[in-house]
């Protein structure tokens, strides 16, 4: 569901019992926060060890908001061990908090801790409804040149994503599945790094896309990537293509696993480096697919400065983990 | 043929005849398919995975015309993708003595699965008989099944209608998905979790299994078995030791491991905590040295031309490789015509011991001078030529290609416009010279200005032994003054001019050192060992990639000297290349010393 953020509150059916969020250099962590601050008997902040200076700053900001309501954690980007012990306090409030809701605000989680938080709750199974929103951007990149666009840069590591270790067979073949966003220089490198023997790449659907300017952005960074994939052709001429919803996980979820399952004699890898809500579209397919294994990989840099500016919508997606209905 | 002759492809999907049309064998070379485990160090791109797929029996077989039974070794290719076996929940197990168990325990799984299934694809139709199947039952039972699962065990008999290997596959599959289970199980438990299953090790199973199969009527009765690893740089720290482990056994003589990495082995202790070392426990080759080493004389450019001229001849080409990377011809006649004049003057005032010694030495550098010494028009050398372009490419196949591809495909896009205008489709039969320099310096470009860049946002000062920021910016100074110094002495009247390699005169500090073990490590410079001035000893020797001949205005057609110097001029080299090359110019910092032996041969 996408609506105005000023519309939140509204849309919100009951009690923010607990708000989880991460405090990051971009000023779009605070958004969600500041229009639900009244409304929420907890808050837990998460912080990450490695971010700079604007992050501690918007931590505070957020903190302020919420008063004596408010508790941070620090994560470590490093660490996905240290990072699911962090992760695990959101279980640990959920089952200290008053009656209603958990809202988690999944707009500046990486996918990595985004994916191990699911799959906490996944585990945990808490009795309560959970609302994921997300705080699109309006611009990306705005510190450079339309040609000049970047959101990070380099990959220190491709790791599996700790608690989607997958069960890939020694003697099977590699399908990789990768979710091309905007950050084109992290999908080639994932490719270069898996050499997979049948690549499918993704690309976000013009109709289920964040807005009309994204969707022209992703297409050319999707380009750039099939003439990357081109041009290498280690990966054979096995480079299938799909579309996804950038904003609607169960839409993702079911493309998702329309890919996985055009490949049942390969092992399969998915690397989501699209938004978060794709991500999480991701884990709901893979949680169908344990087989399946979610790669990462760690940026190093991100643009900090120029990352991105909110825009003023925001999406929610609400399930249950523990079977019953939303 | 539309399509692009030099695109790469993974060795993994290629079979026997592919891998024969396109590739030219090259282990000979560097003696991999001796007895013996070996560690083959290299770059990514420098043809190690293709050297190793081409120790598999079906490649083995068409090169030598002979059956499966009379190859000199067995070769089961295995190869090691990026989070195969490294996943992020090993890290819950690492530190407890039963990680090392479940990292053997895991390995031997994937590398048995792996082994079998190498040798299922590439034995070709020479194990499907219903005899061959006789025989492998038993052992298949005996070797693999009673061993996973206990010698009471046995298997039905849908399964012994079927193939025996795809059985033991499955076999063995299904014990790795059960080890698979159990770590994601692990993933976000906090307490310890006991590993139900049955445990294989390597002296009870994956020994066994694989020195066995030699055993067998239809295999290479009692020859070796080499299990070839590709990419062994993704095991993790664990299950490297493992590996280690498994190469301190010396059991090379039934079966060696050929381990392929690319430069980033984690590292070489045991799980006893002992180093493995070359040559007591294994023989250890870096491809990427191989303009130092004894492939320098020639070997090297034959086996990219016979490369190139394959590649041709299947896209329908039917050129020569130097008639399809032309050399500019007006620039080579210029320098043709300096060798005359240099050959001429020789007995007046000549420096070598040979009229054609100062023609070989001088004529090229002398062209690349008039061009108008350091100044911006010194770029108009042409970097083209088949010889040139495999000069460039410093000894790594993959360099090469991807220049000769990103000039088929400029090439193509010209020709298909001028098609269009002119009706009849045009083909690619020579790369332009224009076009050939144009890719060359473009790439020396990238690797000068924007990889280092990349190195540099990408490193992390908190992981210090990948290399810091500062290391990378040390680094990029290095190069910087490297090639700063190559140059003042390419533009000189020294006798030797043709330098791009310097040689240590004393034991560098432990930083200066640091530097360039990086710069080996990234490619931008290639390790060797040479005689000391008074030759008494050796020293190190690094070379510049000649990749970056374009961005410093070098020839890269040879290095027929080195340059000797002092750590002093390196530490300053490290902080202000600048300097680093005044000071060279004006205190005639280091010795340039001739050494022909190494110059490379491409007559």
């Amino acid at each position: 569901m996408k609506l105005a953020i000023n519309n939140l509150k509204k849309a919100l059916t009951e009690r923010v019992a607990l708000f989880v969020g991460v405090a990051s250099f971009e000023a779009r962590c605070c958004s969600i926060l500041e229009e639900l601050k009244d409304e929420c008997a907890s808050v837990l902040l998460f912080k990450n060890l490695q971010a700079g200076p604007q992050a501690e700053q918007n931590l505070q900001k957020m903190l302020l908001m919420v008063g004596d309501r408010g508790v941070s954690v620090d994560l470590n980007l490093d660490e996905p061990m240290s990072t699911a012990k962090s992760l695990s306090a959101v279980v640990d409030a959920i089952e200290k908090m008053p009656p209603g809701l958990v809202f988690v605000d999944i707009t500046t989680f990486t996918h990595e801790q985004l994916l191990i938080l699911f799959r906490i709750l996944e585990q945990a199974k808490p009795a309560r409804k959970i609302v994921f929103g997300y705080t699109g951007a309006e611009r990306y990149s705005v510190n450079t040149a339309p040609a000049d666009v970047w959101l990070s840069k380099g990959v220190s590591q491709v790791r599996s994503v700790l608690g989607f270790p997958g069960n890939l067979l020694p003697s099977k073949r590699l399908h990789l599945i990768v979710l091309v966003g905007f950050e084109h220089e992290r999908a080639k490198l994932v490719i270069e790094r898996f050499e997979p023997s049948v690549l499918t790449l993704g690309v976000g659907e013009k109709n289920q896309s964040v807005s009309d300017d994204h969707f022209q952005t992703n297409c050319r960074f999707y380009d750039d990537v099939r003439r990357f994939v081109d041009r290498r052709t280690s990966v054979g001429a096995d480079v299938n293509s799909f579309e996804f919803s950038c904003v609607d996980p169960v839409a993702t979820k079911k493309s998702v696993i329309e890919e996985i399952g055009r490949f049942p004699q390969h092992n399969t890898v998915v690397c989501p480096l699209n938004t978060k809500l794709s991500t999480l579209g991701v884990a709901l397919a893979v949680a169908e697919n344990p087989a399946v294994q979610i790669c990462y990989s760690r940026a190093i840099e991100y643009n900090e400065i120029g990352y991105s500016t909110a825009s003023e919508q925001v999406t929610l997606f609400d399930m249950r983990f523990d079977g019953e209905r939303a | 043929m539309s399509s692009n002759p030099f695109t790469v492809s993974s060795p993994e999907m290629m079979d026997a005849a592919e891998m024969r049309r396109l590739y030219v064998p090259l282990a000979e070379n560097f003696e991999i398919e001796d007895l013996g485990h070996v560690f083959v160090h290299g770059h990514r791109g420098c043809g190690k995975s293709m050297m190793l797929r081409l120790m598999a029996p079906d490649c083995k077989a068409l090169e030598r015309n002979c059956g499966i039974a009379d190859l000199p070794y067995l070769g089961l290719y295995a190869s090691i993708k990026s989070t195969d076996l490294d996943i992020a929940e090993f890290d819950r197990i690492k530190n407890q003595f039963a990680g090392a168990v479940l990292a053997e325990h895991s390995l031997c799984l994937f590398v048995a699965s792996k082994a079998l299934q190498s040798l299922s694809d590439h034995t070709g139709s020479e194990l499907k008989s219903e005899a061959v199947r006789a025989e492998l039952w038993p052992f298949i039972q005996k070797m693999v099944l009673s061993r996973l699962s206990g010698p009471d065990v046995e298997f039905s008999e849908a399964a012994d209608s079927g193939d025996p290997l795809s059985v033991a596959i499955e076999a063995i599959d299904s014990k790795y998905s059960e080890f698979m289970d159990y770590m994601r199980q692990l993933s976000l438990l906090e307490e310890y979790l006991p590993f139900q299953g049955k445990v294989v090790g390597y002296r009870e199973f994956l020994f066994p299994l694989c020195s066995k199969l030699t055993s067998l009527s239809f295999m290479p009765r009692g020859k070796p078995v080499y299990v070839l690893l590709d990419d062994s740089d993704n095991l993790n720290a664990i299950q490297t030791q493992v590996l280690n482990t498994w190469v301190s056994y010396r059991t090379g003589a039934k079966v060696s491991f050929k381990i392929s990495t690319q430069m980033g082995y984690k590292h070489f202790r045991t799980s006893a905590n002992q180093r493995i070392e070359a040559p007591h426990d294994f023989k250890e080759v870096n491809i990427s040295t191989i303009y130092t080493g004894g492939l320098a004389k020639g070997g090297f450019p034959a086996w990219v031309e016979e490369i190139v001229t394959k590649r041709l001849q299947e896209n329908g080409i039917d050129v020569t490789a130097r008639d399809f990377f032309p050399v500019a011809k007006e620039q080579e006649d210029a320098i043709e015509k300096l060798k005359e004049d240099l050959k001429s003057k020789w007995l007046t005032e000549g420096k070598g011991f040979r009229p054609g010694d100062d023609a070989t030495r001088y004529a090229r550098p002398d062209y690349i001078k008039s061009l108008g010494g350091t100044s911006k028009q010194g770029s108009t050398y042409l970097y083209a030529g088949f010889d040139q372009l495999v000069h460039i490419s410093s000894g790594i196949i993959r360099y090469f290609l991807d220049d000769a591809a990103s000039m088929f495909a400029e090439e193509s896009k010209i020709l298909q416009a001028k098609s269009k205008n002119e009706g009849d489709p045009l083909k690619v039969l020579s790369i332009p010279p224009r076009i050939q320099n144009q890719v060359v310096r473009d790439s020396a470009d990238a690797l000068m200005i924007d990889n280092l860049d990349k190195l540099l946002s990408e490193s992390d000062n908190g992981a210090a032994e990948l290399g810091t920021k500062d290391d990378f910016k040390q680094l990029r100074n290095l190069i910087q003054a490297l090639g700063g110094v190559f140059q003042k002495i390419l533009m000189s009247d020294r006798s030797e001019r043709r330098v791009l390699s310097i040689a240590l005169s004393d034991v560098p500090p432990d930083e200066v050192m640091r530097i360039l073990k990086l710069g080996v490590r990234h490619g931008y410079l290639y390790e060797g060992t040479i005689g000391t001035k008074d030759g008494l000893a050796r020293t190190r020797l690094f070379v510049l990639t000649r990749r970056l001949a374009p961005v410093f205005k070098l020839d890269p057609t040879g290095f027929a000297g080195y340059l000797f110097v002092t750590s002093s001029l390196l530490q300053l080299a490290l902080q202000n290349p600048a300097m680093a090359v005044r000071e060279f110019e004006k205190k005639r910092l280091g010795t340039v010393i001739d050494d022909p032996q190494i110059s490379l041969d491409l007559t």
